[in-house]
């Protein structure tokens, strides 16, 4: 079985693709730069985070014009749910071509404001493919427990540029009805285009 | 009349105003090179450095450690934004 892991510098990514791994899942990793608006170390760390959990491949996709135009666009509130959206329609994508079965995510309940139940039901049905997210109902601690003991741990912790788009106060309830009206205003299908062009992988 | 300090993250310089204020993004994207504009936020270049400018009046520092630069470059934008 193959899965294509959304990896980013944090501590839980790299866990969840490590647990899935365990169960014999070979892993591609897939990590959105958030660059010009961040600077490079978010992508240094996932470069190191994918050879420490022994991914085949670690593809980096420019994401920072499409986070402008969300942010250019759309509701400010909806910024998180609309941008995972996309974010999940090109792992999709990226996905079949890889020819993995399923995505795998380091998404977990609560812990940041925009992470409920509702947000991530409306996220989750922007695709058609399986998305599995062990994390789901872990504890903090436990992740940082477990990547300590995966050897993730110092990578992951190391200073992070914040992204500084985000709103201050996300939605915590939203309604797909509201979500899809807002990517109307987006040519998304173009966006994405564009960025294909500067995608970069690493094996 | 602002403060130097690292972000919450601790990744980079950051400045903020002693007092809250908006700034005049439009005037600002003017007067220095833009590379990227949204409604909250620039991203522009001085001197080598990029640097995000937020409404809220804070200036990250992507690629600059060097705070008597830092200085003299907040100084500048501020001076045009506020």
């Amino acid at each position: 079985m193959k899965g294509l892991l959304l990896l980013s510098g944090g501590f839980d990514s790299p866990v969840a693709g490590y647990l899935m791994k365990e169960k014999n899942v070979e892993l591609t990793a897939l990590h959105f730069s958030g660059q010009p608006f961040i600077n490079d170390v978010a992508e240094k760390k996932a470069i190191e985070l994918a050879k420490i959990i022994g991914c085949k491949k670690l593809i980096i996709f420019p994401f920072g014009k499409i986070q402008g135009e969300v942010v250019n666009r759309c509701r400010h509130k909806y910024y998180f749910i609309i941008t995972k959206r996309i974010m999940f329609r090109i792992a999709e994508d990226i996905a079949k071509k890889e020819n993995c079965q399923f995505l795998i995510t380091g998404d977990n309940l609560g812990q940041v404001g925009s992470q409920t139940l509702k947000n991530i039901a409306v996220i989750n049905s922007s695709i058609n493919i399986d998305i599995l997210q062990p994390l789901l109902s872990f504890e903090k601690q436990e992740i940082i427990d477990k990547a300590r003991e995966i050897g993730t741990y110092k990578s992951s912790k190391g200073p992070e540029m914040c992204s500084v788009l985000g709103p201050k106060h996300p939605a915590t309830g939203a309604k797909l009805e509201n979500i899809e009206k807002e990517e109307k205003r987006l040519e998304i299908d173009n966006l994405i285009k564009e960025s294909y062009d500067n995608i970069k992988e690493i094996k | 009349m602002f403060k130097i300090l690292k972000c919450k993250d601790k990744a980079v310089y950051t400045t903020k105003l002693d007092k809250q204020k908006s700034l005049d993004l439009n005037n600002i994207s003017k007067k220095f090179k833009t590379i990227q504009k949204t409604p909250i936020l620039l991203l522009i270049e001085v001197d080598g450095c990029e640097i995000i400018v937020h409404r809220h009046a804070e200036l990250m520092f992507k690629n600059c450690e060097d705070k008597e630069k830092i200085k003299k470059i907040a100084e500048m934008v501020y001076k045009e934004g506020i």
